[in-house]
């Protein structure tokens, strides 16, 4: 069993630090995204693999698929894409190399990579000292504290109560990503970015009811089991991506007021849940006894919204289109 | 002793107003939400909470009512409350700034060569300068490093977009620099989190002050987490994205960057060096921080006087003076004492805001931000001028200012400890300060040669820097104001004499 | 010691070589792959660590990390989208030093 044990998470480990330097270090950027795309793949298997299957639904969904759907409609966009047909190409110059300021100065790579190397040993030697001697954590706290708190998965208790304050941090930041992308100006389109495919949006609009439906089993599950308001909203991000590739009318999404409620909907309740039991003087997020669970319902679903109408949005990253047909660019 | 609930409203009420500033665009709203934000979070969260301060000594705070380990702990002492004040003060007239200059435009980044104009971008202004006083908030106040490092993050998401709102190919490409030295930072930084997770079971700072003890483990976790720090703090050599980002970004958020945002990592670094992980942080490691220091403030300062451009100028000057922060470590760690540093950061912030607001006032009022070009700008623009000359007499430590009282604690806590070598760097960087001021400041009182056009400079532009810079003399008159809450709680006996 | 040891190790090495990609690959496609490597491997350190073999994770650090690929798409998706404008406003001055 062991040395089974020894060979799988050789095998994992080899190929996640072998796909890691492979998409780093690829020739061309097409290839290294898809590297990347297998990369974070295989680390969701690693988080199964750990025991944290809300990671791996996670990973996959939001560490693998949008981000290498991001880093493909990047590339497609900057018209380096090896695969032809976006209409976005018309507007968009084809960049000679999309590199980054002056060359190198002589050797700097070289003192990097020392440093570099140095770094990883220094961080590993720590890490395989701590090995036997590291804290058992905080696992046996949640456990202990799971009854008083109400709420029976621990993942989702900790990050709906015990650890909430990181949680509303993070669905700031989230909103901070949407409304950075929309500061900087919108990239308008003559024609749709891209050509809707009869096939795929009817395929798209078979899909969105299924994705819906696991979106929200996901969000039910949650609070019991692996699942939650993050996957739960991954999926509908899923969703929503297929929408915008599927029905032009998504790119209006910025200007619904539907759509703007629904972006801060889960920093919203949460900014409201944590300010209204301070008014009876207890801290921020101190959900009174018992309550946890309808809380943390509440704010799951709000979460789930905004977490899905926030992907779509950054993964259109500022795509709009023309209002007025005529008056714009070549 | 914990603090009052309404200690969270200073996260709370800048998240919610940036919530209501989404949603509502209308042409007034802003102005509304943004008094009610700065309202709520000074007269409900900062001012109770800092009298429970003067009369109780530190407090802390258990969001969620769990308490440490496994919740989440606020934590507030004379340190942080220096620094929300200082956030406070500088947010609120850069805000006013801010609402001056950027009305018109309707902060629409307007670049001519890109297609890009109105849509749902309009109006996304006020909400990321909200979110960033949050983040900034939630920084100073937090004690759980899990909870910083989200922060941080907030902070750094919300900068990078701050910078792009000027528009154009070089905030673009001062963005996407800051982007990558900040978000490498906040990796190395969460590393070394992961690996205080793993040591000690815990991330609250004052359970890990109890139970940190000298080992590898500990000090590469500490290492990590400051090098990241260090990266965000810009101090040399880690500096480079530092002075093309804040020099291109629009004066008002040029002016929180380096005023707060630069200053946030500086605070940790104190918080961890100081406070928590005291017992890992030896005299080599601090002299090696004190090394980077010097030589930032050496590297900085003649980068400064070297500059063409006053917005340049005013950003390497920040890269000295978190150098000189950073050189100031070894005395405050035999000192014991975090008062003269205090002074010195809390100084350098209201000062370099007030520079960038009398920039960004002299350059709109130009045009452009060419030192040559400007030449008698202090007879055009007095008070621009003044703005600009007090805040650079406080950072040079003239007496009557609040960076000379931060010099002078400085100087007498070291002077008689083993720290001496270091005042000496303390006392050039004097030197070497008012020479870069001294060049814009010459330019300004030259006589220019053709007075041509309207040059004045909107009511709400100047006004806000010269409020800041005289609030720099405030500090240097009456350093009580701020002496008395900042050195509530310092960990190794009373502070030191005031001048 | 058992296999499990290994990821967190690996976590660091992914780390070490995101960090190398972020300041040596001239490509800003590059880099952003290099950052999320970063992250992932920031994440394998802190789970890693946490995993009994045994069975059973420390839920706490899994809520992080939870978190972090939340925090660290995000910050790719302005990265791209800084980036995407950038190749828009002027593709050619990218190459041209500051």
């Amino acid at each position: 069993m062991s040395w089974a044990a020894w060979w799988f998470d050789g095998v994992l480990v080899g190929s996640l630090i072998v796909l890691a330097w492979g998409s780093v270090m690829a020739r061309d950027p097409f290839t290294g995204i898809v590297r990347y795309v297998i990369f974070g793949l295989l680390a969701a298997l690693t988080w199964a693999r750990l025991w944290a299957p809300d990671l791996a639904l996670a990973e996959a969904a939001i560490g693998a698929g949008l981000t290498g759907a991001l880093l493909l409609s990047t590339l497609g966009r900057m018209g380096l894409s090896r695969s032809s047909g976006h209409a976005g190409e018309a507007l968009v110059p084809v960049p000679p190399r999309l590199t980054g300021r002056k060359p190198l100065p002589l050797g700097f790579p070289e003192l990097v990579l020392t440093l570099a190397l140095a770094a990883g040993v220094a961080i590993g030697a720590a890490v395989m000292h701590l090995g036997a001697a590291r804290s058992p954590g905080l696992g046996t706290a949640v456990v202990a504290l799971l009854p008083q708190s109400g709420i029976e998965s621990e993942v989702a208790a900790v990050l709906l109560d015990f650890r909430a304050y990181d949680t509303l941090l993070e669905m700031a930041v989230l909103l901070t990503a949407v409304l950075a992308i929309w500061c900087l100006g919108v990239i308008r389109f003559r024609r749709s970015p891209w050509r809707v495919d009869p096939v795929l949006a009817s395929l798209a609009r078979a899909l969105v009811p299924f994705l819906l439906l696991i979106a929200a089993w996901l969000l039910q599950a949650g609070l019991h089991g692996p699942g939650g308001a993050f996957q739960a909203g991954a999926i509908l991000g899923a969703a929503g991506v297929l929408w915008t590739l599927a029905d032009r009318r998504a790119l209006r999404l910025g200007e619904r007021r539907s759509a703007r409620v629904g972006l801060v909907l889960g920093l919203g309740t949460f900014a409201i849940g944590a300010f209204l039991p301070t008014l009876v003087g207890r801290p921020l997020l101190t959900w009174a006894p018992g309550s946890a669970p309808a809380w943390a319902w509440g704010i799951e679903l709000a979460i789930a919204v905004s977490v899905g109408l926030s992907l779509t949005a950054l993964f259109m990253g500022g795509l709009a289109e023309v209002p007025h047909i005529d008056e714009e660019e070549p | 002793m914990l603090g009052p609930p309404e200690l969270g409203w200073l996260v709370v009420a800048p998240v919610f107003g940036a919530v209501l500033a989404f949603l509502l665009r209308g042409r007034s709203w802003p102005l509304v939400v943004l008094f009610g934000s700065v309202t709520a979070a000074t007269v409900g969260g900062l001012v109770p909470s800092i009298a429970d301060l003067l009369r109780f000594g530190p407090l802390h705070y258990r969001v969620s009512g769990w308490g440490a380990p496994l919740g989440i702990e606020l934590a507030l002492d004379g340190l942080s409350a220096a620094f929300l004040l200082t956030t406070l003060v500088v947010v609120a007239t850069a805000t006013v700034y801010a609402l001056g200059s950027l009305r018109p435009a309707a902060n629409a980044p307007a670049t001519p060569s890109a297609p890009i104009s109105e849509g749902p971008q309009a109006g996304t202004f006020w909400p990321l300068w909200l979110l960033l006083w949050a983040g900034l908030n939630a920084l100073f106040l937090s004690a759980d490093l899990f909870n910083i490092y989200v922060a941080l993050e907030l902070v750094g998401l919300a900068g990078v977009a701050l910078v792009a709102t000027a528009g154009g190919l070089s905030a673009l490409r001062a963005a996407i620099r800051y982007f990558f030295a900040n978000g490498a930072a906040s990796m190395v930084f969460l590393t070394g989190v992961a690996l205080v997770y793993h040591a000690h079971g815990t991330l609250d700072l004052a359970l890990l002050a109890t139970r940190v003890a000298p080992g590898p483990t500990l000090s590469t976790a500490l290492a990590l987490m400051s090098a990241g720090l260090m990266l965000k703090a810009a101090l040399f050599p880690l500096h480079p994205w530092l002075p093309t980002a804040h020099a291109v970004a629009p004066a008002p958020v040029s002016a929180l960057l380096s005023a707060l945002v630069v200053k946030a990592p500086v605070y940790l670094l104190l918080r961890l060096w100081l406070d928590s992980f005291r017992p890992l942080a030896g005299d080599p490691a601090f002299t090696l921080l004190g090394t980077l220091g010097a030589l930032g403030m050496i590297w900085g300062s003649s980068q400064a006087i070297r500059s063409e451009r006053l917005k340049t100028l005013v950003a390497y000057s920040t890269v000295a003076q978190v150098g000189l922060l950073l050189a100031a470590f070894p005395i405050v760690a035999s000192a014991g004492t975090w008062i003269g540093i205090v002074f010195l950061a809390v100084g350098h912030a209201l000062a370099k805001a007030a520079m960038f607001l009398a920039s960004g006032g002299i350059a709109a009022a130009y045009g452009h931000d060419r030192i040559r070009e400007m030449t008698g700008f202090g007879v055009r623009q007095p008070l621009c001028m003044y703005a600009f000359g007090i805040a650079g007499m406080s950072l040079v430590g003239i007496p009557g200012t609040a960076g000379f009282v931060g010099k002078w604690l400085l100087t007498t806590a070291g002077l008689s400890g083993p720290a001496a070598p270091w005042v000496a760097v303390v006392a050039l960087s004097t030197l070497f300060t008012a020479g870069y001021v001294w060049r814009v400041l010459a330019v300004a009182v030259r006589s220019a040669p053709t007075p041509s056009g309207d040059l004045a400079v909107a009511r709400l532009q100047s006004w806000p820097a010269l409020l800041l810079a005289l609030l720099t003399i405030l500090l240097g008159v009456a350093p009580n104001l701020l002496g008395e809450i900042a050195s509530v709680g310092i960990p190794s006996g009373p502070g030191g004499t005031m001048p | 010691m058992t296999s499990f040891a290994l990821y967190p190790l690996a976590g660091v090495v992914v780390l070490t070589i995101g960090l190398w990609g972020l300041v040596t690959r001239p490509h800003l496609l590059t880099k952003v792959l290099a950052f999320n490597l970063t992250a992932t491997g920031a994440s394998l350190v802190l789970v890693g660590l946490a995993a009994r073999p045994e069975g059973g994770t420390d839920p706490v650090p899994q809520a992080m990390v939870l978190t972090g690929i939340v925090v660290a798409v995000s910050a790719t998706a302005l990265a791209l989208a800084l980036i995407a404008r950038l190749s828009r406003v002027d593709p050619g001055a990218v190459e041209s030093s500051d």
